[in-house]
This record gives structure tokens, C-alpha cells and sequence, in this order.
């Protein structure tokens, strides 16, 4: 007599709850900024944006401005990087079995600092096909940065995950140190390359929106199609064959895919700690490690977050912004250490 | 299969650049003065709300008599005390894009560290920005000269101008043609930890030559990390400490005091050991002269010494 | 139904030579028992067979088929296998362990239906695991997970097992029950069976074919009265004079002696009673 399962249905309704909660967190996030503006306006704004709404406006095109062009494209930037890179860190520890990967582990942030710092330091400024030099020159670097560590680790057709972590790890160690040193002679620009570096939505625009938003569906996507694959993967590598998974098949395009959305994400709004690691363990502390939940619960929990992130560093302390990185942490932590004393067993994997 | 993964990537990077920005308008303006980054700026109307994302932006709009005009200034824009009670938009590097919007501004005034992200931002919200980045002295008249000619102050602007420079005259009409060992060795100090100088291609570089000094550091570049030892053997004969930076007071200055090893270099033993405000040399402005006079006070007491 | 066969199966780890010149044929049916000393080779045989590793040269066939020519997801629906110290992920729930069994009959975008439920259940049901279904991996003891990986390969319906070391840890009333399951499994379904085991007792109770190997060589293939000889067990494992009779089935048995070993001092002669 097949049993019953209470918990998938609640872990299926938890995506539906967080569904919502996503929904009412985005909204929030809009209507509440440095400058005051009334929630019905918000409202009003919004609403006129949609193609069979006809609302005469009674705003100022300031109040316009601020809401289309800085509060939106910014909520949905930090929606978008922060699902990233929590599914991106889902992904990694599943694939490495390790809890402490993240999405940064094999070289990413790192090849991507390096990038974005090179286009910091490039004496002239070239716009061009909707991005700018630095996160096109950040992009690049992480892609190349993670195909180094992926050659160098591969073993003839197979791809040993230990070694691929040192590889990234190394690499990254060196990338950081030129990096470091590009700073100090960097001299007055040394300000906003630090600043870049922690990570920032202040700036965040459409133009940017539109080019992260299709590889962060399409990594995504595919993700979520290897999610059973995944759970079967917790298994030794072996087993994994014997149950029919082409192990070093499905490694490759996973790692492909969680390396691509962190590496756009990064790109554009620099290296946001904290996400990756702790969002993908809260969720599997509060619905369990079966991926095929794991990941959609991590995507909208990472969204979320990084909302709520964003809004407390544009507005606690305006009009000074707080680096995003130092909220993240900040809440993290915390967050993270009282699940784990609620959840007295405390396993990941 | 290498072929095919050369192929994906260069579609993915294809991808990543696919928007194209809307073609720029093209508008009939009064005015087109190209700012100090190369920036071509239309203006076609004397802007009344001014934004300044700097301190120094902010201490040439006051000297051209725009104070009632300025509407929004940095957190760090203190000088002069009437800039401190206007509506901060900002931290240094950090613009809060809303409150700037909010502010309706007909002109932006930035610098050039605003150049690579959030001067792009700006425009593409629609607002005019200006942007000055002086390097020398004589760039630093230039830019009060652009920012009377746009803000529709340029009588002002030559006023002050030439205000300034008739000062300048005054300390290099003396130092100009000063042989190398007449000139003092110094040692400017802009943070004691880890130990930071201006070497060339700074503006405190050639303050000090005009001040009638050698700057010990002029072998580096840009805003270096000196080891304490390259000082000592160098032996400066005046040591400046720039003070007041952030909310570090005069540790500069306290650390020459306190560093036993420095006891030993003649501008310890002779007792020229300075201070001077970090926001007068270090600001492109107004003030920079009062920098350049009180340096050639300290380097030249025998020359420039008020009475 | 289908059959396994091994030929000419060289297998080596670097420049290390494990096992030379297999060949052997395993019909439905049949369970056919790899006995042979420790390192002889029995778990690699099993890996090459389920396509772990790689074979330095031969050939392994499944339904006629070359392995290395199907691909896995094909292999995992003919062949199941029962690892000898299987790693389990500590979070998961036994059910969802052996519910992973289903992996192979499920594509991509599949999910597991009610059918592969019942399955999953049913599996537990027999190898009397199902009381452990909600209970998470790191609660188990060793014998349990070894039965809950016997559920898996019941799970999956695969229509040849292998098996290594399936009883190691367990006490002998489930080594009985968990025996007499593979060996109903095989009969009842024709299943193609192949087990590795150490204990030579198990081997010649249940096994129809015995495999002796040594030293990465076939010593002797036949039934368990043909390969369970003195001669044997004292070429292969250097124990002299353990074989004896059953006294119930008259198949062989293995029993151990103080003393009979070649490390011993020389003592009285071989007792009575051996064969």
C-alpha cells in the first residue's frame, strides 16, 4: 500500500507560499525608497505601465523617473542575481557534496573581479551594444577563469570535483592577488572599484535587466530539469552510474549553467556574498535536502532575500548606501545560526 | 567539439551585448562646452537647480555666488558652513540616484570618479552633467573658468580666476627660477597607515615644487605607498602632514611626533614639522591657493612668512 | 530474460593488473556466486560489469549487447547493482533512497507516479524495510542500509542483479531473508544473478555456479560440490582441511579449524570427516 506524503505536499506548498511572498516582498520594495513617495502613486505608476491601462497622470515625471527607471529595474536586478546565485549554490553543493561550496568556489567572482577591475583601469570609456566595458571585460573574466580551472582539472574524459575545487581555489588565490595589487596602484580610482567589488544595485538599469534575465531563466530552466538527477547524485559517483546517470554528462552542464548565471549576475552589480552559501542550507534546514524542492524553494528565497537586502541598504542609512555584502552578512548570520540551534541535528547532506 | 564550444561562447558573448541604446537625440541648444572629461555638454538654458557630486564641485559653486542655486550636495561637502544645511544626495563615490532625480537638477556637476558607472546613469535618466577633472593647477583655474561659463557666472569666474593666479604669482614669482639646492627636500604626508604620499602627476606634487620644494616622492606615481625607510633616506627637511581627513583629526600628524625613527631626519631636529588642512590641497578648488601659500610658508618661512 | 557474459576480461588500476583473462556466462535464472580470497578481484569484476570501470581489453555482454555500446540509462534498466559499502546521503529519507531505484524507467522531465511509488513500497515491503520508510539515513544501522540498498535494486526492476557483499553486515536471520529473496527474485522472474561473497558457506547454499578466483584468475568454475573441494580451498586460501558435508543438503561446508593454517606449528593431523 503506497504510503502517504505529508511532506511533499507541504514542500509544494511552501513554493506556492513563497510564490506569493515574493510577489508581496517585490511590491514592498518598490513603494518604499530614499525619497517618500504615497503608495497609491506607486500603485498608479505601475498600473499605467501595462498595455490596455489608460490612467491620466497626475505625478510628477520625477516621481515617474525614480519608480520606472531607478526602483524597478533595481527590485527586479536584485530578484533576479539573488535567485541566481542561490540556485547557483544549490547547485554547486549538490554537484561537490560539499556544504561550504558556494557559487564563487571555482574561480567566478574572482576571474570576474579581475575583468572588472581591467575595465576600471582602462583609460578611455566604450558603451556598446547595451552594456559597458566593465561588466563585458567582468563577464569575460569569469568565463575565462572558470574554463582555465576546468581544463586544468579535467582528466581525460572525466572530471574529478576535488581537483576542480583546488584548481578554482588557486586560481581564484591568484586572480585575488592581482586584483589586490591593481588596487593599491590603482590611486583615486581605487574608491569606486572597492565599492564595485561589494556589490551594489544603486546603479542597476533596463539595459542591464534585459541582458541578465535570459541567462538566469535559461541557467535556471535547466537546472530544474536535473533536479531528480541531482538527488540521485548525493549517492557516490558510482552508484549515480549504476542508476543510470551519465555522471560526467550531467556535471558538465550543471556546472555549466550555475557558472553562467553567476558569472552574469556578478558581472553587473559585482560580488555579493552570502546568498549562495546560506540560502541554499536555510531552505534544505527548513524543507529538506530533495532538490527537486531544494531548488525552486533556493530561487525564491535568494529573490527575496536580496530584495529585502537591497531595500534596508538604500534606505536604513540614506542617502548613503550601505554595501549590499555588509547586509547580507549582517542578516545572514544570524539568521542562519537560529536555525540551526531549532534544528538541533544539523546534517546537510 | 572544440569548434562548437568556440561557437557557443561567442554566441553567449553576442547575447550578453544584443541591446542596442536608443539613438541620441539630437537637440537645437544654446550652448556646447565640452567639460574636462571630453564631454561634449549642451546646455540650453542657465540652469537655477544646481546638483554638485563633490566638495570641491560644491566650494566653486559657492565661490561664484551660486549658493542660493545649489540644491543638493554631498554628505561631505562642509566648506563653507552654508553647504552644510543644503540636502545631501550622497557619500562620495555613492550617489543616491533618487534623491537626485526627486531634486529636478537642470545641471549635474561631477568628477572624474564618477565617470565610469554613474555619469553613463545620469544621462541615460535624462539629466545634464558636467564633469571637471583637473590634474594641475593651472587645469584646476580651468575648470572655475567652465563652470562660470555654463552656470552663466563667467564674470565672476575671470574674477576669481584671476584673483587666484595674481596669488600664485606671488609664490612663484619667487620660486620660479629657485636652483635645486635652494629648494628644501619635503615630505607630505597624506596617511600614516599603511604610509601613503603623492608622488607625481598630483596635484600636492607640483603645489610643492611651486612652494619652492623637492618633493622627496617625485620618483613615484600617482598617490603611493612609501616604506618608512625610503623617508629616513631620503632625510626631508620639512615634513607637511595633511590633517583632518575623515575623523582622523591630526594623526598624521601625530604619528611624525611619535615615530622614534623619524627623530633622526634634519625636519625633526629642525623642528618643520607642519600641519595643513588635507581638504585645502587635497580639493580641487577655490581653497587650493591658500594651500600653495601656507606650503610656501612652511618650505620658505625666510621668503613667504606673514607678518 | 537475458544473459551476462564475460570474455577475455583484462582489468587494471594504472599499470596494476587485477584481473587477467576472465570468461565466464551467467544464464537467466541463474546465480552464480565470484568466491575467491580477499583483492582476488571480485568487487572490480563487478564494476567492469556495471560499467564503473573500464575494461583494459575483452568484453562484457548484456542481452547480447556490448555495454560499452548502450548507453547507461539502457544499462540501468537491465542491470541493478548492490554495492558492497554504499555511501547514502544522511538527509534523505530511507523511502526516498530506494525511490531513487525508479531513476533509470524515469526521463528527464519526468517525476516518480503512483505506480513507482507502489513499486518503491513493495520493494521495502519485502526486504522488511518499510518500517524505516520516514526515518532519515544517518538514524540506520549498517544491516539496515544494506537491506534498504537491496530495496533500491528491487526498486529499480532491473532483469540482472549484482551483488557484493550483500550480507556483510548482517545478522543471520536477515542474511537468510534477504538470501532467500535474491534467490526466489532470480527463480520466479529469471533473473541473471551474479554475487560476490566471501563467506563460502552462503556461496554454496545459494549460488547454482561457483567462480573461484585467485589472483585475478578463474581457479575453477562449476557447482558448489565440483569448486568447494579440499584441494581447492587449500590452493586458494592456504587453509587446509576445512571442507566438510552438509548434514542436512549434503552440499559443501566450510568450516574453520584453529590451527589449520599455514602459519600454524604442525599439530595433530586432519581430523575425521574431511572431504
Amino acid at each position: 500500500m503506497p504510503i502517504h506524503f505529508p511532506h511533499w505536499r507541504r514542500r509544494a506548498y511552501a513554493i506556492l507560499g513563497l510564490l506569493i511572498a515574493f510577489g508581496g516582498v517585490a511590491a514592498f520594495a518598490m513603494t518604499v525608497g530614499s525619497v517618500q513617495i504615497p503608495f497609491l502613486t506607486t500603485c498608479r505608476v505601475l498600473l499605467s505601465q501595462l498595455p490596455l491601462v489608460d490612467i491620466t497622470p497626475t505625478w510628477l515625471s520625477t516621481t515617474e523617473t525614480i519608480i520606472l527607471e531607478i526602483r524597478l529595474p533595481r527590485v527586479i536586478l536584485a530578484g533576479l542575481v539573488g535567485a541566481a546565485l542561490a540556485i547557483a549554490g544549490a547547485t554547486y553543493q549538490g554537484l561537490f557534496r560539499n556544504p561550504l561550496a558556494d557559487p564563487y568556489l571555482i574561480g567566478v567572482a574572482q576571474g570576474a573581479a579581475l575583468g572588472a577591475v581591467v575595465g576600471f583601469l582602462l583609460p578611455f570609456d566604450w558603451h556598446g551594444m547595451g552594456v559597458g566595458v566593465i561588466p563585458l571585460l567582468a563577464f569575460i573574466g569569469a568565463l575565462v577563469s572558470v574554463a582555465i580551472v576546468y581544463s586544468l582539472a579535467r582528466v581525460g574524459k572525466t572530471l574529478p570535483m576535488t581537483t576542480l575545487i583546488l584548481a578554482g581555489v588557486a586560481l581564484g588565490a591568484l586572480w585575488g592577488s592581482i586584483v589586490s595589487y591593481l588596487i593599491i596602484t590603482s590611486g583615486e580610482k581605487m574608491h569606486g572599484i572597492i565599492f564595485w567589488l561589494m556589490g551594489s544595485f544603486s546603479l542597476s538599469e533596463w539595459s542591464e535587466v534585459k541582458v541578465v534575465l535570459p541567462y538566469v531563466v535559461v541557467g535556471v530552466v535547466i537546472i530544474l530539469l536535473y533536479a531528480r538527477s541531482l538527488n540521485v547524485m548525493q549517492l557516490d559517483e558510482e552508484q549515480a552510474q549504476q542508476l543510470g546517470i551519465a555522471v560526467e554528462k550531467v556535471k558538465l552542464i550543471l556546472l555549466a549553467a550555475a557558472t553562467l548565471i553567476t558569472a552574469a549576475a556578478v558581472s553587473f552589480v559585482g560580488t555579493i556574498g552570502f546568498v549562495g552559501i546560506i540560502t541554499p542550507h536555510a531552505v534544505r534546514l527548513i524543507w529538506g535536502p530533495d532538490h527537486r524542492f531544494l531548488l525552486p524553494l533556493s530561487v525564491l528565497s535568494g529573490a527575496i532575500f536580496l530584495i529585502l537586502a537591497d531595500l534596508v541598504a538604500r534606505t536604513a542609512l540614506a542617502p548613503t548606501e550601505i554595501p549590499i555584502g555588509v547586509i547580507t552578512a549582517i542578516c545572514g548570520a544570524p539568521f542562519f545560526l537560529y536555525l540551526l540551534r531549532r534544528k538541533k541535528r544539523a546534517v546537510f547532506f | 567539439m572544440r569548434l562548437v564550444t568556440l561557437g557557443i561562447f561567442v554566441v553567449l558573448l553576442s547575447l550578453f551585448a544584443a541591446c542596442a541604446p536608443p539613438a541620441e537625440e539630437v537637440v537645437s541648444s544654446t550652448m556646447e562646452v565640452a567639460d574636462q572629461l571630453g564631454r561634449v555638454v549642451k546646455l540650453d538654458k542657465i540652469p537655477e537647480r544646481i546638483i554638485s557630486l563633490s566638495p570641491s564641485n560644491t566650494e566653486i559653486l559657492f565661490a561664484l555666488g551660486l549658493a542660493d542655486k545649489v540644491v543638493g550636495v554631498t554628505e561631505y561637502c562642509d566648506y563653507p558652513e552654508a553647504a552644510k544645511t543644503i540636502d545631501k544626495i550622497g557619500g562620495f563615490s555613492t550617489v543616491d540616484l533618487e534623491r537626485v532625480v526627486a531634486l529636478s537638477p537642470d545641471l549635474v556637476l561631477a568628477t572624474e570618479i564618477h565617470e565610469a558607472r554613474i555619469i553613463p546613469k545620469l544621462k541615460a535618466m535624462g539629466l545634464t552633467v558636467f564633469a571637471l577633472d583637473p590634474k594641475t593647477l593651472g587645469e584646476v583655474l580651468e575648470s572655475i573658468a567652465l563652470v562660470g561659463e555654463v552656470t552663466g557666472k563667467g564674470e565672476e569666474a575671470s574674477q576669481l580666476v584671476a584673483e587666484m593666479r595674481s596669488r600664485i604669482k606671488v609664490v612663484t614669482d619667487k620660486t620660479d627660477n629657485m636652483p635645486e639646492a635652494q629648494r628644501p627636500r619635503v615630505f607630505y604626508i597624506t596617511w600614516h597607515d599603511p604610509l601613503m604620499t603623492p608622488g607625481a602627476e598630483t596635484r600636492h606634487n607640483e603645489l610643492i615644487r611651486m612652494a619652492g620644494g623637492t618633493n622627496i616622492a617625485r620618483d613615484l606615481s600617482g598617490y603611493a605607498a612609501i616604506s618608512l625607510e625610503a623617508v629616513i633616506e631620503a632625510n626631508p627637511q620639512v615634513i607637511i602632514a595633511g590633517v583632518g581627513m575623515g575623523s582622523g583629526e591630526d594623526l598624521t600628524f601625530r604619528y611624525v611626533e611619535t615615530k622614534p625613527r623619524l627623530k633622526s631626519v634634519d625636519a625633526c631636529i629642525n623642528h618643520k614639522v607642519y600641519k595643513i588642512d588635507v581638504d585645502l590641497a587635497g580639493r580641487p578648488g577655490p581653497r587650493i591657493t591658500d594651500a600653495l601659500e601656507q606650503l610656501a610658508e612652511f618650505i620658505h618661512p625666510e621668503l613667504f612668512k606673514k607678518d | 530474460m537475458i544473459e551476462l557474459e564475460v570474455r577475455n576480461l583484462s582489468l587494471a588500476y594504472g599499470r596494476n593488473v587485477v584481473v587477467k583473462g576472465l570468461t565466464f556466462r551467467v544464464m537467466p535464472g541463474e546465480m552464480v556466486g565470484l568466491i575467491g580470497p580477499n583483492g582476488s578481484g571480485k568487487s572490480t569484476i563487478i564494476k567492469a560489469i556495471s560499467r564503473v570501470i573500464s575494461p583494459s581489453s575483452g568484453q562484457i555482454f548484456i542481452d547480447g549487447k556490448d555495454i560499452s555500446q548502450i548507453s547507461r540509462g539502457d544499462l540501468a534498466r537491465l542491470l541493478g547493482v548492490v554495492p558492497q559499502m554504499p555511501l547514502l546521503p544522511n538527509a534523505f529519507t530511507a523511502f526516498e533512497i530506494v525511490l531513487m531505484g525508479r531513476n533509470p524507467h524515469l526521463g528527464l522531465l519526468q517525476y516518480e507516479g503512483a505506480r513507482d511509488m507502489s513499486i518503491t513500497w513493495r520493494a521495502m515491503e519485502r526486504t522488511a524495510t518499510q518500517s524505516l520508510a520516514e526515518r532519515r539515513i544517518d538514524e540506520l544501522s549498517g544491516g539496515e542500509i544494506q537491506r534498504l540498498v537491496v530495496a533500491r535494486v528491487l526498486a529499480q526492476e532491473p532483469k540482472s542483479i549484482l551483488l557484493d557483499e550483500p550480507t556483510a553486515n548482517l545478522d543471520i536471520s536477515h542474511q537468510v531473508e534477504i538470501l532467500d529473496l535474491i534467490k526466489n527474485l532470480c527463480l520466479e522472474n529469471n533473473l541473471t544473478v551474479v554475487v560476490a561473497l566471501h563467506d563460502l558457506n552462503i556461496a554454496s547454499q545459494y549460488c547454482d555456479r561457483l567462480i573461484l578466483i585467485n589472483n585475478g584468475r578463474v581457479h575453477a568454475q562449476g557447482t558448489p560440490r565440483e569448486v568447494i573441494n579440499s584441494r581447492n580451498i587449500e590452493e586458494v586460501y592456504g587453509a587446509e582441511g576445512c571442507v566438510y558435508v552438509h548434514p542436512v543438503d549434503g552440499l559443501p561446508v566450510v568450516l574453520l579449524k584453529a590451527g589449520s593454517s599455514r602459519h600454524a606449528k604442525p599439530r595433530d593431523a586432519i581430523e575425521g570427516g574431511a572431504v
